[in-house]
């Protein structure tokens, strides 16, 4: 650099000027910091992110900023749901527990932040009776994977047993395998429960919400008879995973998610567990609004 | 809803012809008294950006490709755009510095941009290829280039004129790479930061040449 100074010459970029904080990899970005006491590490999957907003409501530093939804789901640009700034994250890990779909990891000295249990996070709650699970017909019954709207579980037929294997990360608690079920074999305990409403007057039919649902539990409506009028989209609460993406994405504002109830383990005795009692409290005072 | 935004609206007052499309296939218009946009002057004109969605309508029912909705990008925007000026940006300074000076020939302009005349000739070469520098006259055996057409025709019979050292396909093959990279930074909103190996690239070189400076 010195001799391009001595010659007179334009000074060129340098190396401080290129390097990002950000690292960017076929399916992830991350980013890191590193002090001498400890090195965190934030990864986000933007593919495999359905944009359901969660972290966004739940950063207590505004450091997720959210996408324009409709424009990414009608694929008119290709571009992440919501974008994670360096600058402004602390690295604190909320988003990461917060996250239904596993999108997020917090890592902190190499140990993610979901197997440490000074952190509070959502209980999961998913029985499966294997003795109750049996071939249909001596075929193989799927209904189960078929039902799944995430393709989390597998069905096997193992001699004359029937088997099912779930993809952990990938199930998002939304009971529509229970449903589908003919044996009451499996039992998911939702993460929440509550109501949804749908302002059908406001409401334009867009269909952003049937799209963006994770669950399926958005439908739209068909006429049964020669002038009958459906509503314009129906919500069904009992497969709903309340992660609030239809509620997100709505450019009206149709869609008012209110969680009643919210499965999660405290953490306790430790100096932020203020901070995430409050991160996941806050997802239920819409009750009250 | 949302306090903090990424994305933007913006309209292309050029390519928007005021049909209106838009403006009634936006659903926040529809709620009063948000509003998002309305015709003025025979353009879409933004009135408020705030209330937008970012759910794509607009862009979608537009004619003429005028609406665009701008995803945020997660890479530093400004450190990309100063590597992309470094690496692509010098034919645009050339562009402008022979627009000031009136007429140069290739070595006046290595000497006032301080590179090689190698690559001088090749900033030279892409600007004429794009129509915006002219060959003005030749003296001495160089042609002098400048941004206006030379008033007189050049002399000679057709065969003559601009002779680049490598053959015309593989110049051709040059320009379109280097065309499809500069087109690649400006287009490929996303994927722009799937190229965080290409600044890897700049980065390696950069501290090679540090090391070889030492």
């Amino acid at each position: 650099m010195n001799n391009n100074v001595k010659s007179g010459k334009k000074p060129a970029l340098e190396v401080d000027d290129v390097s990002l904080k950000m690292k960017v990899s076929e399916n992830e970005i991350s980013f890191e910091r590193i002090t001498e006491k400890e090195r965190r590490k934030l990864t986000y999957r933007p593919f495999d992110c359905t944009g359901c907003g969660m972290c966004f409501r739940a950063c207590p530093v505004d450091a997720v900023i959210p996408g324009p939804s409709g424009v990414i789901l009608k694929g008119l640009e290709k571009a992440p749901h919501m974008v994670l700034s360096p600058d402004t994250c602390t690295l604190c890990g909320i988003c990461a527990e917060v996250c239904l779909f596993n999108v997020i990891d917090v890592e902190i000295d190499g140990k993610n932040v979901k197997d440490l249990p000074d952190y509070a996070r959502y209980k999961k709650g998913y029985k499966f009776a294997s003795e109750k699970c049996k071939p249909k017909e001596g075929l193989l019954c799927k209904d189960c994977e078929d039902a799944c709207p995430r393709d989390a579980i597998k069905a096997k037929l193992e001699g004359d047993k029937n088997t099912i294997v779930r993809g952990e990360k990938l199930c998002i608690y939304c009971s529509n395998c229970e449903k589908a079920c003919p044996e009451d074999a499996i039992k998911v305990e939702k993460i929440f429960d509550g109501e949804i409403e749908v302002d059908l007057e406001t409401c334009t039919g867009c269909s952003l919400c049937f799209d963006i649902c994770p669950s399926g539990s958005v439908t739209l409506p068909r006429p049964e008879k020669p002038g009958d009028r459906p509503d314009k989209i129906k919500i069904d609460t009992e497969i709903c995973a309340f992660c609030g993406a239809c509620e997100h994405v709505c450019p009206v504002d149709a869609i008012v998610i209110k969680r009643k109830k919210a499965n999660y383990i405290k953490s306790e005795g430790k100096s932020w567990s203020k901070a995430w009692e409050k991160a996941f409290s806050d997802m239920l005072e819409e009750v009250e609004e | 809803m949302a306090a903090i935004k990424g994305f933007k609206l913006l309209v292309d007052d050029d390519a928007c012809t005021g049909c209106g499309n838009c403006i009634v296939v936006c659903p926040v218009n529809a709620v009063e008294p948000e509003y998002v946009m309305g015709v003025k002057k025979g353009a879409v004109s933004v009135y408020d950006k705030e209330f937008c969605t970012g759910c794509g309508n607009c862009m979608q029912v537009c004619a003429t490709n005028a609406i665009e909705v701008q995803a945020p990008m997660p890479v530093e925007i400004e450190k990309v755009q100063k590597v992309k000026d470094h690496l692509y940006g010098k034919n645009s300074e050339i562009y402008e510095l022979i627009k000031e000076k009136g007429p140069m020939t290739i070595t006046q302009i290595s000497q006032e941009m301080a590179i090689s005349a190698k690559a001088a000739s090749g900033y030279v070469f892409m600007l004429k290829g794009s129509g915006k520098v002219y060959e003005y006259e030749k003296t001495g055996g160089k042609y002098k280039y400048s941004t206006e057409k030379a008033k007189k025709e050049a002399t000679g019979t057709k065969g003559e004129g601009f002779k680049s050292s490598t053959p015309p396909e593989v110049a051709r093959k040059m320009k379109e790479r280097l065309d499809s990279t500069i087109e690649s930074f400006n287009t490929l909103k996303v994927r722009l930061l799937l190229e965080t190996d290409k600044l890897d690239k700049a980065k390696a070189e950069l501290l090679k040449k540090g090391e070889a400076n030492d």
